[in-house]
């Protein structure tokens, strides 16, 4: 029993932090647009913690991402929910390769999640309305995006990363519970 | 250290797991129709006090940032005086609607209303969507304010959107601009009919957004001609100021003639919204007006 307690204190934080980066993302970073451009805390969290922790917390912080993301648009409530969902276990995949001393690979990660955002929310809901011109969203709406997206994680990551190692210490103690 | 102790499900299922409630999401919105469902509950108990509060916060930056390069005075005089050029900017549409309509339709039927008739009510956004793909904002006002999905929002002088989903105190607003907007439209010049869509590519080019389909068989419109909401369409109420046209040419067909609006809201800077509370259903404009 003891053991799920970890992991509804784990699923706890996840979905604060989730809940602190949206109402960030859609209330504070509306003083703060660049060219009509919001950076996608979304997708930070959503990358980091995917890549960070492994595919199913990433699949499943993506999950709850999208659906936050999906209860303020205005267009099919799910689709974001989906994308969000698949880059997270994505993400999840390369956990491998995250060792957390260097920033450049989480960095890395992040940008190509975002621009791969960018591009599954172009393919499935612009480019099939007959907006061809490709060229022109990547260059105006997905590059910029990522741009801003990755000088916010850089002012994210400390924190992030944090965030990361109070989740192994639950794990720690809740696999020492178990041992005993 | 050992992640995997906690539950020895493999992921993999969980992914499968996920997708196919993901699937059931998309095939149950997709055919009710209806958008948040029980999510709407967190938004309303959890989202909407904090961002109430951080809204506040940001603006508060934007405006700081405003102050750099000019006094706070003068931005609350030029507020003021845009105002007061936006409320004079509905009352001309208003008469010139009117005067164009009794000419011609006096005997056809009666013009009783225009939007500065219908019962409004006052919102505040406290939110935009998380996207830069698509303009949605969240007001702060919802089903318990009497607020229904439908029902038209307009600022100062002209059209904003329309309200797609609402929650018990807060609700989420379509915008004019939003890239999959289609909004059915008349010149008031000519009384023709067109499309008005918005368009992410122009918008964030030229401020403005399209439209399409304008038949024009006097070849009497021209550029600042102002374009209204129609009488036929069947979401919108009649006569609300969308924008004036600044662009038109004619399309390859001959025939119909598209170019592109310049709203008269502005949606960069939206903080304050009105809710009309008469909402059209069917062709038919039901509840409250005033007398």
């Amino acid at each position: 029993m003891k053991r799920f307690q970890y992991l509804f204190l784990k699923a706890f934080l996840v979905l604060l932090l989730i809940f602190a980066g949206f109402i960030l993302q859609t209330s504070i970073f509306r003083g703060l647009k660049l060219a009509g451009i919001v950076p996608n805390i979304m997708v930070i969290i959503t990358s980091s913690l995917g890549f960070m922790r492994g595919p199913k917390t990433g699949a499943m912080t993506g999950f709850f991402c999208g659906l936050c993301i999906d209860t303020y648009s205005c267009i099919l409530f799910g689709s974001s929910t989906f994308i969000l969902m698949l880059l997270g276990y994505l993400n999840g995949v390369f956990n491998r390769l995250f060792f957390g001393e260097s920033i450049r690979l989480p960095l890395f990660m992040v940008a190509i999640t975002d621009v791969l955002y960018g591009s599954l929310v172009y393919l499935t809901l612009f480019f099939s309305r007959h907006r061809n011109n490709v060229t022109y969203y990547l260059m105006n709406v997905s590059l910029p995006e990522m741009v801003y997206t990755i000088v916010v994680f850089v002012f994210l990551y400390f924190f992030i990363y944090r965030f990361n190692i109070l989740l192994d210490t639950i794990d720690k103690r809740s696999a020492r519970r178990i041992a005993r | 250290m050992n992640r995997r102790k906690g539950i020895n499900i493999p992921s993999h299922f969980v992914l499968l797991f996920l997708a196919v409630i993901c699937i059931g999401i998309l095939f149950f919105s997709y055919a009710s129709g209806s958008f948040a469902g029980p999510v709407s509950v967190i938004a309303d108990y959890v989202f909407m006090p904090l961002q109430k509060g951080m809204s506040a916060v940001g603006d508060k930056i934007y405006d700081s940032a405003k102050e750099g390069e000019s006094k706070k005075e003068l931005i609350a005089e030029n507020e003021l005086l845009k105002a007061q050029v936006a409320e004079l900017q509905s009352r001309l549409t208003n008469v010139q609607l009117q005067e164009s309509e009794l000419e011609r339709l006096r005997e056809l039927y009666k013009l009783d209303q225009s939007y500065s008739e219908y019962e409004t009510t006052g919102a505040y956004v406290v939110g935009q969507g998380a996207s830069n793909w698509f303009n949605t904002f969240t007001i702060d006002k919802g089903s318990a304010d009497g607020i229904k999905k439908d029902m038209n929002v307009i600022a100062g002088s002209g059209l904003v959107g329309i309200i797609v989903d609402v929650g018990s105190h807060y609700s989420v607003v379509r915008s004019l601009i939003n890239d999959n907007t289609n909004v059915s439209a008349m010149v008031i010049s000519s009384g023709d009919n067109c499309i008005v869509s918005g368009n992410l590519e122009r918008m964030n080019e030229s401020n403005m957004i399209d439209f399409t389909g304008l038949e024009d068989s006097g070849d009497i419109v021209e550029e600042g001609d102002a374009i209204v909401t129609s009488n036929i369409s069947n979401k919108y109420l009649k006569g609300i100021l969308i924008g004036y046209i600044s662009k038109i040419q004619d399309d390859s067909n001959d025939l119909t003639k598209s170019g592109a609006i310049t709203p008269v809201v502005d949606f960069k800077h939206l903080k304050e919204v009105l809710v009309i509370l008469g909402k059209k259903e069917n062709g038919e404009v039901e509840g409250r007006t005033k007398e």
